[in-house]
């Protein structure tokens, strides 16, 4: 025990002993560079967590880049997404961090409070780069007065996965079916989710690992509720839209069976889900079913309209580099036209232009033409981001321990979001 | 050794001192010393600066101010850190005697020489060298709540099965005999080799003396392998106490906060909400805990271990 916990005091020891001496040799590499160097070998590091199809896009796309720029060499390494934002932080104060590296919505505001961005606002002074293609509402995350602390690559509304085959075998409607009607709403939904349940088999699933509550706001704002106020200074989830939500779920749970229960591990690719909520970029994992048909549609509506949660994933230039200029050449490659256009085979381009385009909608294996415009391009105007918060993963902590309570069945409803306002509400005075 | 000390007493002081260059003590102490300044690096530094580290309300990024007493102050007042406590103790009062109890009537089972025994030894003594993150994998998914194999065992007769890691009634008892079973394997193996070297003399002559095997048991085997049950006990109390990885693998401290406990809270605190300063004051206190522990154990051994050498 003893001897286990020496280890980790050495290795946080070491953290902090390195943090102290890096201080002082990055200020002074940071400033004897400049355009005079155009020609010196320097090596970049660009860290993501990209699986190996992401990485093989990576690696293509690198190598256009050296097509022009080939004295930059770069290192991509990936870290799993659970371990991510702490690997960044964890290398950020042993001054360690990365050149250029993929950043995601939650992890933002923590990044940007600590100042550990560099700002790309001067990226809109060139013509060339076309700023203005970018939809504004996908730079938001990043902006903060005038200077823009990151560059989106994937803005991903969340759609339904739905298994085609589940809905013919129950001779129900697809939702697609129904968003043509006109009747896709939430009522509908939970009546179609418990149409096709049956033994070993549910209608739908919002979660992921039980612990992806977020897709569960989009019930709650197109009834009029939201997670915070306007200024997030208080949680605002204990009201009629939110018990509405949870009163949903707690039914599709245990009086329809048409949700599974907590510590069920069944997937959508299993074929055991009628309809699963994800964000977009989920289609590489689907494009690789190969034993029933699916596709995608909208999420359903509810009197206020239909709002899907807006994921976004971006890139950001860490603070320290040895070399901001070159890593700036990089972030700029990868977010050009042509940059976005290669990566769109796996994630929903913040580009106009790109989204537009058919080389996004025609990929193989890709759902219908037409199911991609509506579900993924035509909602880009309805989704929604849900805003992080610096306090993040405590408010995330209190929220799951309230699903919790509602997976166990040992509180109400009513009851668990009055706890999670008791925990919430006070972190988000700070 | 003790005759050379002796001849030198008479000495003056600094031909003492030049005695010790050559002296067997020399040679000892060179002979500890890659243990000694092991200790003091991978233990005693790291242990001094977390102690500093506590005192302060470093979040990883930026620099660490100091605060005297304020985590310390913050722990006390902390309700999630009482339960936590409280979870702690429920774990290691469950697991405890669990494995000690199961380990040694495994001991009693498999000690005598029948033919295939190595078998059952090799099989219960396998997890012990499995990973712990493989080990809580499969155990989470043999406890899934539709699909587990626990529950689909229960269907057979009839008997639908609680969501086991979900159910705050049942997801400590499940990590609880998930450990037990991953590790009781090491106990049985040291109390196999404790029980084969107890004097065959004893049996008979108790036999004769008219004791039953339950007598002999009580009377005879349990007060002869009493230093190796406190060898034991002091290994899985003080295992039990930083237990982590099927934690964290099984149920990541919920439902709720049910099986939260101090490790895991002070991994939460540090790599997941970053606030180093207050995760170094939980392991300082873990670590008083230990040692509390420890010290009263081995204060009370000398009232039930004999035959200590």
């Amino acid at each position: 025990m003893i001897k286990k916990l020496g280890i980790i005091f050495l290795v946080i020891f070491l953290i902090a002993v390195s943090s102290a001496c890096n201080k002082d040799s990055t200020t002074t590499a940071s400033n004897d560079k400049g355009s005079k160097a155009k020609d010196k070998q320097v090596e970049l590091t660009f860290m993501m967590w990209g699986n190996e199809a992401h990485q093989e896009v990576y690696n293509k796309l690198i190598g256009k880049f050296n097509e022009t720029h080939p004295n930059i060499k770069v290192k991509m390494e990936s870290v799993p997404f659970p371990d991510y934002q702490q690997k960044i932080t964890v290398l950020a104060a042993g001054r360690e961090l990365p050149d250029v590296g993929w950043v995601a919505e939650r992890m933002v505001p923590q990044f940007m409070q600590n100042g550990i961005l560099d700002d790309v606002s001067s990226f809109k002074d060139d013509k060339e780069y076309k700023m203005d293609d970018f939809f504004p509402s996908t730079l938001d995350l990043f902006r903060k007065d005038d200077k823009l602390f990151g560059i989106p690559f994937s803005t991903p509304p969340e759609v339904l996965f739905y298994n085609k085959d589940l809905f013919l075998k129950a001779g129900e409607k697809t939702p697609n079916e129904h968003v043509q009607a006109g009747t896709w709403n939430w009522e509908q939904f939970e009546k179609s989710a418990k149409a096709i349940s049956a033994k070993g088999t549910y209608g739908a699933n919002f979660f992921r690992d039980w612990n992806t509550w977020i897709p569960l706001l989009s019930h709650t704002w197109s009834y009029g509720g939201d997670l915070f106020d306007k200024n997030q200074t208080k949680f605002t989830w204990n009201s009629s839209q939110g018990v509405e939500t949870l009163k949903m779920l707690d039914r599709m749970m245990f009086k329809d069976g048409s949700h599974p229960k907590a510590g069920e591990q069944v997937s959508f690719e299993s074929g055991k889900i009628g309809m699963f909520f994800d964000v977009y970029s989920y289609v590489s994992r689907a494009r690789e079913v190969k034993d029933f048909a699916w596709d995608i549609a909208p999420l359903p509506e509810g009197p206020e309209g239909r709002f899907p949660m807006l994921g976004q994933a971006g890139y950001g230039l860490f603070k320290g580099s040895k070399h901001p200029e070159e890593a700036k050449e990089l972030l700029k490659f990868f977010t050009s036209h042509e940059g976005i256009s290669a990566t769109s085979t796996y994630f929903v381009p913040p580009r106009e232009s790109v989204l537009s385009s058919d080389e996004f909608v025609n990929q193989p294996n890709n759902p219908p033409a037409e199911s991609i415009k509506r579900a993924v391009i035509d909602e880009m105007d309805n989704a929604r981001l849900q805003a992080g918060h610096i306090e993040w993963q405590k408010i995330d902590n209190a929220i799951q321990f309230g699903f919790d309570e509602l997976f166990g069945q040992l509180k109400k409803p009513e009851d668990i979001l009055k706890g999670m306002e008791d925990k919430i509400d006070p972190l988000l005075k700070k | 050794m003790e005759l050379k000390v002796k001849a030198a007493e008479g000495l003056p002081v600094k031909k003492i001192r030049r005695k010790i260059w050559g002296s067997e003590a020399f040679y000892g102490y060179l002979f500890v010393s890659p243990m000694v300044i092991g200790f003091l690096l991978v233990m005693l530094v790291p242990f001094i600066y977390s102690v500093y580290m506590s005192l302060t309300d470093w979040k990883l990024l930026g620099d660490p101010n100091f605060i005297g007493s304020e985590n310390y102050q913050r722990l006390v007042n902390d309700p999630d850190f009482w339960e936590v406590m409280k979870n702690t103790l429920l774990f290691s009062g469950g697991l405890v005697p669990l494995n000690i109890v199961i380990a040694l009537l495994l001991a009693l089972l498999l000690q005598r020489h029948l033919p295939g025994i190595g078998l059952f030894r090799t099989a219960i003594f396998i997890p012990v060298m499995t990973s712990i993150v493989v080990w809580s994998i499969i155990w989470k998914y043999m406890f899934g709540t539709d699909e587990g194999f626990i529950n689909q065992l229960l269907d057979v007769f009839g008997i639908t099965g609680p969501a086991w890691l979900y159910d705050p009634k049942f997801a400590m008892g499940a990590v609880i005999v998930v450990s037990a079973l991953k590790n009781v394997g090491l106990n049985m193996v040291l109390f196999l080799a404790a029980l084969q070297q107890v004097d065959k003399n004893l049996y008979e002559a108790s036999y004769l003396d008219g004791a039953n095997k339950l007598k002999q048991f009580w009377n005879v085997t349990l007060p002869m392998i009493t230093p190796t049950v406190f060898l034991t006990l002091i290994l899985t109390v003080i295992g039990s106490m930083k237990v982590f990885g099927q934690i964290y693998v099984m149920t990541g401290g919920g439902p709720g906060n049910h099986t939260k406990v101090l490790v895991y809270y002070i991994w939460e605190n540090a790599f997941k909400l970053f606030d180093f300063g207050y995760a170094s004051a939980i392991a300082i206190v873990l670590f008083v805990i230990i040692l509390f522990f420890t010290l009263v154990q081995w204060s009370v051994r000398k009232r039930w271990v004999f035959h200590e050498q």
